[in-house]
């Protein structure tokens, strides 16, 4: 299944809560890529056709799926694909897998603390 | 003590530190009670602090005692440079008349010969925040403004803010080009914010006829705005306005793009997390400009949850891209400048202002370098 951020989302998401605004990043995972995620065995998010992508959305769309969905960093490596054809937005596909692995990282230092 | 331990744990029990520490903690108990001394004693009526707004060449800042309205003369240059103290005093000048619901009864432009664009979108919302407060409109006297200065107001919108007519003498030349300014407020704007951002940055591509790669200002943009609806204001605020501007000065090709708001700060919001930061902002040593500096490091922020505080950087992305640029962020007394000259790293320079700028403001500076065909 592919998931065009521009198509079938907004041109122009920012914000990390809908509190900020209607075109989040929260919005974004539960609305759109979450779904995909659980119904699909391959997702591809396509990246093209955005105004830009700021650290916030992208934290709380894709780190989000670590930290609040139970998903693992090794199994969205394994059924998520980052899609851009635009050389400016290259940056933002090593962004997506950092913080990713940097959610995934904070969970067991989460458990410990509530332990 | 006990308290102490807590906020600077000692790591072996040190006599000398820890007197030095108690010493600390009793200057700080002495100017707590003395300021609380001089706030209970000192009974302020209105028309004070309305007598202090009016300060101009004719009084040469004496106080004028004015019971309901003021007239606020505008220096000659307005910028964040050179005159930033002068600057921020106007512009708080105006907003003191807005809290306190006085009427402007001239914002006087006639000495006003320079403004740049940062310190012309901090004037457009100091004067949008007074008519929005006090439903009253300025008496400006355009005829005596300066032609290249009334130029550039009307190119920013500010005629509109102000409901005057178009003024006739603009057919003058003019290096610097202001882009309309963009008001949003946090919980109006659930919708379309990101689309005012986007629409800044495509106006000023097409404004500079550059490539300026649109998608790192748009990042930088909805950042701050980001911001704006997390930490700039009181949680119960029944406004969280912001504003942005674009302008483009040709002679020098450089972009400059202005992000405010009328927030808490950055040094107001950010708390002391690493034990040194604890233990000089216990001996008010901890200054603004050190917080700003701070507040830049990645995953730092004041709300102490994971995944968060890596706004900041978005911030940074013009500056790592374009080899001659400059961030620059007021907030409070702080003043941060990131700047790039050429292919070497970035340079920090930080400053404790004199005046308290009530909110922040974010410039970023930077010359265009690939041409395109505007279509």
């Amino acid at each position: 299944m592919k998931i065009s951020i521009a198509n079938d989302f907004s041109r122009a998401p920012w914000g990390r809560f809908p509190s900020d605004g209607d075109y989040c990043g929260e919005n974004f995972r539960k609305a759109l890529l979450l779904p995909a995620l659980r119904s699909e065995d391959k997702v591809t998010v396509d990246l093209d056709g955005v105004a830009g992508l700021g650290s916030s959305f992208l934290d709380e769309a894709f780190g989000g799926l670590v930290r609040y969905d139970g998903f693992t960093p090794e199994a969205l490596s394994s059924k998520m694909e980052i899609l851009t054809n635009e050389e400016d937005f290259r940056m933002y596909v090593v962004l997506i897998w950092q913080y990713i692995k940097e959610a995934g990282i904070s969970i067991p230092r989460r458990r410990l603390a509530s332990a | 003590m006990t308290r102490l331990s807590k906020c600077i744990p000692l790591k072996k029990p040190n006599r000398k530190k820890s007197q030095w520490l108690l010493a600390a903690r009793a200057k700080k108990e002495k100017l707590r009670r003395r300021a609380k001394v001089r706030h209970t004693h000192r009974k302020r009526h209105p028309a004070d602090e309305r007598a202090a707004l009016v300060v101009n060449r004719h009084n040469r800042g004496q106080k004028q005692p004015v019971r309901d309205s003021v007239v606020i003369e505008l220096q000659e240059r307005l910028d964040l440079d050179e005159h930033y103290e002068a600057t921020i005093t106007d512009l708080g000048n105006v907003r003191r008349a807005s809290e306190l619901g006085v009427k402007i009864r001239q914002l006087s432009f006639m000495r006003m010969n320079y403004i740049s664009p940062a310190a012309a979108l901090l004037l457009a919302s100091e004067v949008d925040c007074w008519n929005e407060r006090t439903r009253k409109r300025l008496r400006p006297q355009v005829a005596t403004w300066n032609p290249g200065v009334k130029k550039l107001l009307y190119q920013m919108g500010f005629f509109e803010l102000l409901d005057l007519p178009k003024p006739e003498d603009l057919d003058i030349p003019s290096n610097t080009t202001f882009l309309p300014f963009i008001k949003g407020e946090v919980s109006l704007n659930k919708t379309d914010a990101g689309e005012k951002a986007r629409e800044l940055g495509e106006k000023i591509k097409a404004l500079a006829g550059a490539e300026i790669r649109p998608h790192l200002l748009y990042a930088g943009l909805t950042e701050a705005i980001t911001n704006v609806s997390h930490h700039a204001y009181e949680a119960d605020a029944a406004r969280r306005p912001w504003w942005m501007s674009g302008a483009f000065d040709k002679e020098q090709n450089k972009i400059v793009v202005c992000f405010c708001d009328h927030g808490l700060t950055i040094p107001g919001t950010l708390r002391a997390s690493k034990k040194f930061e604890k233990f000089w902002d216990l001996i008010k040593g901890w200054n603004d400009s050190q917080r700003l500096k701070a507040a830049m490091e990645l995953g730092r922020s004041s709300t102490g949850e994971e995944g968060r505080g890596k706004g900041l950087q978005d911030f940074l992305g013009i500056i790592n891209t374009f080899p001659i640029s400059t961030l620059r962020i007021f907030s409070s007394r702080g003043k941060l400048v990131v700047s790039k000259n050429g292919n070497s790293g970035m340079d920090y320079a930080s400053q404790v202002a004199e005046q308290r700028f009530k909110g922040t403001l974010i410039e970023w500076q930077f010359v265009p370098t690939t041409k395109i065909e505007i279509q």
